[in-house]
């Protein structure tokens, strides 16, 4: 199997999972929906599997050696991710979120074809890179949200109308995020001993992956002790998604990353 | 957020009130933070005194003597102290902040400022700010941090009870983490050891230029590189950057390939990987120096010239060829990206082993307690490099530090398992709801006993808001 199947693929498993995804809203309604949605939701993976399995037969090595093959594994792991979140929490709105961002990942596969042949350097054709990005994705995505949570905890203070239910999907969202976030770092850990032959360097990004790790600590720390402080956590919350920012794009705009191994 | 100020269950606003001085017991958060910036300031004060190459851990047995008493030190305390309130404050989340905010300055600072190349400015470099990771406030931060967090695991480890389990794990975790990696650094060695073909090497050098021997020794049979095809484009010959419009974008070599790029349609006619100039054309050859070369056909699109030529992108010893296209326009062809690359060498131990291995990016072998990563070759040669580095490692802390990953990955599987119980647990523990027994073990809990006055009516403020929402 080749990538010449992919768009056909790709198009029905996106359809399986958008079923899915509106089999999870239908059942609001009517309960028994919520089978449909487990089941079209393996159906989808189901497919994507038969044809990564059958591209690593073909290549005769596993894919995971250009952009595109690393993209195809996102797409596979973030609904699976977002399946498993969603069944622990009931977050309905994590699997519409983490199917729309495999269809992203996936889609631009389609789009793009050259993507297939975009070389990866050796260093970055080891088992632990998707893994480690895989997780550090869907940190961040939950992360991003909690940020949204705390600027509407803000709001919702300022104007009077403020919610436990909203303090309670900020920390549920950051408690998820930082376990993530934890993986994502020791996974690279890992991998930096695998290709650099230690697994801390002080690299830049490294640093910052560091600091955003620690303020989301301070973050639980803040709201584990004392959770009246609500309006300073909900700050720091805020503030946290601005080193996760610095950290995902901006560190390479900081004179302390001149000689980073993280950019490509 | 007004209704979250503190407010006690009849409504009446009782912040600002009654606050306790600083240095009076119990303490809180402005002792937490009073020490923190004293550490810093000392460190940087420290740092201005004493300059030098800046710090290094000990090696063994003296890295172990210090780790052992990282850990005996809060021990002690807990054990032969534990009602005094400072005893009980270092547990607690308030001097975790402290500890944790002192960590973070450090590090910030190591975000901000380029580390391990002197700025050149003199107070900058000189107070340490830019080799932050060997600096003596960034020691004393972490230092502290691990007192701290030592102190906090032991009370939460004595005595043990099974719904403490993912506490110990995220933070004694981290501790056998951080306490590993900085005393083991001082065991670390890494050295590169230069390979040329046919000579055995027994010893490597390190960073700091000494030589150390090795109980291996590795022969180079032949340095291994695979490539990706080269791609092409179109040059600007006076700028000599490419010409590159949306799609018109570089695109792999590959025989048979036509297109349209720059207002040609192009028409890749031979490609060779390995070949060599033999005067105005190129033949396949297997051989040191050899270069991809192909044979382009253009034609452009509107006029209709046609132009066919080779291009290379050459190698240390064949000059790179473009196609003329017309003035200031050519065809070139980009040197091929590695796709692996690998030694291939004899492995002596002092055991007396002999054997083939391979040692390839991402794939260290490991030998001897050492582990020998692929690590550089001579790029002007590229996969013709004469020579290969091997950088080798030994890392005896590794198992230390790795069990410190196991129960943080445990610990983080714990997290998100059971996150949002364990934030209510914790909530309702610190605000007394579920009037356990231990609930003054909770952290903060003593702080809020008589240095806090808002926690009365705390939780019916939130029930309220809740009924309210």
């Amino acid at each position: 199997m080749t990538w010449s199947v992919f768009p056909t693929v790709f198009a029905v498993s996106a359809g399986l999972w958008s079923v899915a995804v509106a089999g999870v809203y239908l059942a609001r309604l009517k309960p028994r929906a919520e089978i449909m949605s487990h089941l079209f939701f393996w159906a989808g993976m189901a497919v994507l599997t038969v044809f990564i399995l059958g591209l690593w037969g073909s290549l005769d090595r596993p894919p995971m050696r250009t952009l595109g093959e690393t993209r195809l594994w996102y797409g596979f792991f973030m609904p699976l991710i977002g399946y498993l979140t969603w069944r622990r929490w009931q977050l309905n709105w994590v699997l519409a979120y983490s199917i729309l961002m495999a269809i992203v990942f996936l889609g631009i596969n389609v789009l793009n074809p050259d993507v297939h042949d975009r070389a990866l350097m050796p260093a970055l054709q080891s088992i632990w890179f998707v893994p480690h990005v895989i997780v550090y994705i869907f940190a961040y995505a939950l992360l991003a949200v909690s940020a949204i949570v705390a600027v509407k905890a803000l709001y919702e203070g300022r104007s009077g109308r403020f919610r436990m239910k909203t303090l309670t999907l900020a920390d549920n969202m950051v408690y998820i995020g930082f376990a993530f976030l934890t993986l994502g770092l020791i996974f690279g850990a890992i991998w930096g001993k695998e290709a650099w032959g230690h697994y801390w360097n002080w690299d830049p990004k490294e640093v910052w992956a560091l600091l955003t790790w620690i303020v989301y600590l301070a973050y639980i720390h803040i709201r584990a002790h004392r959770s009246e402080l609500v309006r300073p956590a909900m700050w720091t919350l805020a503030l946290a998604f601005i080193v996760l920012l610095v950290c995902w794009f901006g560190v390479n705009y900081l004179p302390s990353a001149q000689d980073s191994i993280h950019t490509y | 957020m007004q209704q979250m100020e503190p407010v006690t269950s009849n409504g009446i606003r009782i912040r600002n009130t009654s606050r306790k001085p600083v240095w009076v017991s119990p303490w809180g958060y402005p002792e937490a933070f009073l020490i923190a910036a004293a550490l810093l300031l000392v460190g940087f004060a420290l740092e201005w005194f004493s300059p030098g190459d800046g710090l290094s851990a000990p090696s063994w047995p003296w890295n172990g003597v210090i780790g052992a008493m990282l850990l005996l030190i809060p021990l002690a305390l807990h054990l032969s102290l534990p009602k005094n309130p400072v005893v009980r404050w270092l547990s607690q989340v308030p001097a975790s902040m402290g500890a944790i905010a002192a960590v973070t300055f450090t590090v910030l600072l190591m975000g901000l400022f380029l580390q391990g190349q002197p700025s050149g400015i003199g107070w900058i470099d000189r107070i340490g700010l830019t080799s932050m990771a060997k600096s003596r406030p960034f020691l004393l931060s972490i230092s502290w941090f691990l007192f701290v967090l030592a102190m906090t695991t032991i009370r939460r480890s004595i005595p043990f009870r099974g719904r403490n389990i993912g506490f110990l794990l995220n933070h004694l975790g981290l501790w056998i983490v951080i306490a590993g990696g900085i005393l083991g650094s001082g065991d670390l060695q890494r050295v590169s050891m230069t390979l040329s073909d046919g000579q055995a090497v027994w010893y490597g050098t390190d960073r700091d230029g000494r030589t150390v021997e090795l109980p291996l020794a590795l022969e180079l049979q032949r340095f291994h590189m695979e490539e990706y095809p080269p791609k092409m484009g179109v040059l600007n010959h006076e700028t000599g950057s490419l010409v590159i419009r949306g799609e018109q974008d570089l695109v792999e070599v590959e025989r048979g390939r036509t297109g349209h790029m720059s207002g040609w349609d192009y028409e890749i006619l031979q490609f060779y990987a390995e070949s060599a100039r033999i005067e105005d054309r190129f033949e396949p050859i297997h051989d040191v120096g050899a270069a991809p070369a192909a044979n382009v056909r253009a034609v452009h699109t509107e006029r209709g010239d046609t132009v066919v030529g080779w291009i290379t992108c050459g190698s240390f010893n064949m000059k790179h060829q473009f196609l003329e296209l017309e003035k200031g326009r050519a065809m070139a062809m980009t040197v091929p990206q590695s796709k692996r690359y690998m030694s291939l060498a004899r492995l002596y131990t002092q055991s007396g082993d002999n054997r083939m291995i391979d040692i390839e990016v991402n794939h260290p072998y490991s030998a001897e307690g050492w582990k020998l990563y692929q690590f550089s070759y001579d790029d002007r040669f590229g996969k013709w490099s004469p020579i290969s580095i091997i950088e080798a490692v030994r890392d005896p802390w590794l198992p230390v530090v790795y069990t410190g990953f196991i129960m943080m990955l445990l610990g983080a599987v714990y997290l998100f398992w059971l996150g949002k119980e364990i934030g209510t647990e914790l909530t309702q523990k610190a605000d007394g709801v579920n009037g356990s027994p231990h609930a003054q073990d909770s952290p903060g809990a003593s702080d809020r006993e008589s240095g806090s006055t808002e926690t009365a009516g705390r939780s019916a403020v939130i029930k309220q808001e809740t009924e309210v929402s």
